[in-house]
């Protein structure tokens, strides 16, 4: 068994078992805070997928984000039934897959790449935010759901389920295992996705697109295929946000919040989904307790040590961390991770 | 053509005709590139596209596979038109080619290179037996797990052509195959295109190593100023003195 290890899977099982037990040795403030952290870790999977992986670079996440938050608030608030919470959550993501693909379609195979990609869904972003930012007043609502303008959306519900005198809703415990055991699943199955013809489709997209094609690769097909399950994935993470704290507001879709994600995942190195989750969760931590200790340069200290990680290792904090452990436990096994080479190097370097 | 060309290959390969260009022809911006071009090449042909630089001998590859569509003409292949074909179909409808920028993944694996190349044309399980297979052909079955970058330009080249061979193409476009290679890299590449070709893949290839054309190739079509100027065997094409004008000058008579 120790053959097949290496420091990243180590320490996502370390990680992972942690996390099963944390409600057991954490107060029920810090489970409600790790809820947090964890459910952010969608959106910057989510960009791992269409930016690490797939080559796109997306500023428009947290667009999809707000949709998924959005969405949920509208369709769960409009009709007073917990059962309908389970709808809201699918149909939150369904819209945004589909908003996701329409717009991921136009751009691919309009031809539109790379920088251009960027400009395209940031500007997307800010017009949502500035869209809903300005929809305070009676007027803009969605059935009896008022839009709120930049006061956003109160009172939103929590996933729940009802059946008979059967009832769970999800917040606390409840909403930290669902997060993390939805979390360990897609985590699993794209490990998978990822050595299989499907992750090695999305890397050749990555590496090289005039190449692939010569060689039989959809272009325009995989680009939009996962630039809109990117778009879901962000959505999901948007509606466990809201769940968790029963409010979103535009500003979750403002400059900062569009910008956060790409740093986060680029720091961390961003073609190692082990890499962009960890660090988004250390991120999340650091950041409140230095605002909570470090008041208003919180933000200060952050951007520095983002800027000096992009600056010293341009590959990604994480990514750096993994190679060096490997370097010091696993030496002699690092050429036997599948037998091959093939997922030591295209998970990014470690 | 008397035998249906899915019974017997070798029979039928004198005259079955792969691709066929008919009036092809394409402008960019004022600049005709290629002007009325027509040729036809048979199954199983190794054929050589010369001419000087800026003869439009990489833009016909390039309206073959469909990076470029054409002002005018058609593109015919196996007897079907692909005019309007978009370029990854083409690759998976049997044209494989290798560009003059070697176009391999270099911060992935040899390995992994040719799983890229080779994991739409085969089942998941046999996928490694496959890159081994392929790695192997081309003589760099020892470099599977180096990274791409790190290797040499031969060994970049051989593994390009592994990777254009994945897909069983049968119809092989080698755009400079040996540029840049020293004389014993060379003689391996054009080892591998003759036993490819021995193997029932038709092959057109753009060289300027006369060396290299003279070894290996049958037929030779001259391109001049974006139109074919002349076809022929390689010995009438050197002995044709107009060809000899305006491209092969010197070249012929140094080798020679």
């Amino acid at each position: 068994m120790l053959k097949n290890m290496n420091a990243e899977k180590s320490i996502m099982m370390l990680l992972c078992i942690t996390l099963l037990i944390f409600p057991l040795i954490g107060s029920a403030y810090d489970v409600l805070n790790m809820s947090y952290f964890l459910s952010t870790v969608f959106l910057s999977i989510s960009l791992w997928l269409i930016w690490g992986l797939t080559g796109i670079f997306s500023f428009g996440q947290t667009a999809f984000f707000g949709v998924g938050g959005y969405a949920y608030a509208m369709i769960s608030m409009n009709f007073d039934n917990p059962n309908m919470t389970i709808l809201a959550l699918i149909l939150a993501m369904v819209i945004a897959w589909g908003l996701a693909f329409l717009l991921g379609y136009f751009m691919f195979y309009g031809g539109v790449n790379d920088v251009f990609v960027g400009l395209i869904t940031l500007c997307v972003t800010l017009v949502m935010a500035t869209f809903l930012a300005q929809s305070a007043g009676s007027q803009w609502k969605i059935g009896d759901v008022l839009l709120g303008g930049d006061n956003g959306i109160n009172n939103i519900p929590p996933i729940a389920f009802k059946l008979g005198s059967i009832e769970l809703s999800l917040y606390g415990n409840s909403l930290y295992y669902f997060i993390i055991i939805t979390m360990i699943i897609i985590y699993l199955l794209f490990k998978k996705m990822q050595i299989g013809k499907l992750g090695y489709s999305f890397i050749a997209v990555r590496e090289n697109r005039e190449r692939s094609q010569l060689l039989g690769y959809n272009i325009p097909f995989l680009q939009t295929l996962a630039f809109s399950f990117g778009g879901m994935l962000a959505a999901f993470s948007g509606v466990l946000y809201v769940t968790w704290g029963g409010y979103i507001a535009p500003s979750a879709m403002d400059i900062s919040a569009a910008a956060l994600p790409v740093v986060l995942v680029a720091a961390a190195g961003r073609k190692n989904i082990s890499a962009v989750m960890i660090f988004t969760v250390l991120y999340y931590f650091l950041s409140q307790k230095l605002s909570v200790s470090g008041s208003e340069y919180a933000l200060v200290i952050l951007g520095v040590i983002l800027i000096l990680v992009i600056l010293v290792v341009p590959q990604g904090i994480v990514v750096t961390l993994f190679n060096f452990f490997d370097r010091i436990f696993f030496k002699k096994r690092r050429r036997n991770v599948n037998g091959t080479t093939t997922d030591s190097k295209q998970a990014g370097n470690f | 053509m008397e035998l249906q060309p899915t019974q017997n290959k070798q029979v039928t390969s004198n005259h079955e005709k792969i691709l066929e260009l008919k009036n092809l022809t394409i402008d960019f911006g004022g600049l005709r590139a290629v002007n009325n071009v027509n040729l036809t090449v048979n199954r199983g042909e190794l054929r050589g596209l010369i001419g000087p630089n800026g003869a439009g001998k990489s833009t016909i590859f390039k309206l073959i596979m469909g990076i470029h569509s054409p002002t005018a003409g058609q593109v015919i292949l196996k007897e079907n038109d692909i005019t309007k074909t978009s370029t990854w179909q083409r690759a998976r409808l049997g044209i494989g080619i290798k560009m003059q920028i070697p176009g391999v993944f270099g911060e992935l694996t040899g390995y992994e290179n040719i799983r890229i190349a080779a994991q739409n044309y085969v089942v998941p399980n046999e996928i490694d037996e496959e890159i081994n297979r392929l790695a192997k052909l081309v003589g760099i079955e020892h470099l599977l797990e180096h990274e791409v970058n790190n290797l040499s330009h031969g060994q970049q080249q051989w593994l390009e052509i592994a990777m254009t061979l994945s897909s069983k193409p049968e119809l092989l476009l080698l755009d400079e195959p040996v540029a840049g290679m020293g004389p014993e890299e060379t003689a391996f590449t054009a080892e591998i295109v003759q036993r490819l070709n021995k193997n029932g893949v038709s092959i057109i290839f753009i060289d300027h190593d006369m060396e290299f054309v003279r070894k290996i190739s049958e037929r030779v079509t001259v391109l001049h100023q974006g139109a074919t100027f002349a076809e022929g065997s390689i010995a009438e094409i050197e002995s044709n003195q107009e060809v000899i004008e305006i491209y092969l000058g010197s070249d012929v008579y140094e080798g020679a």
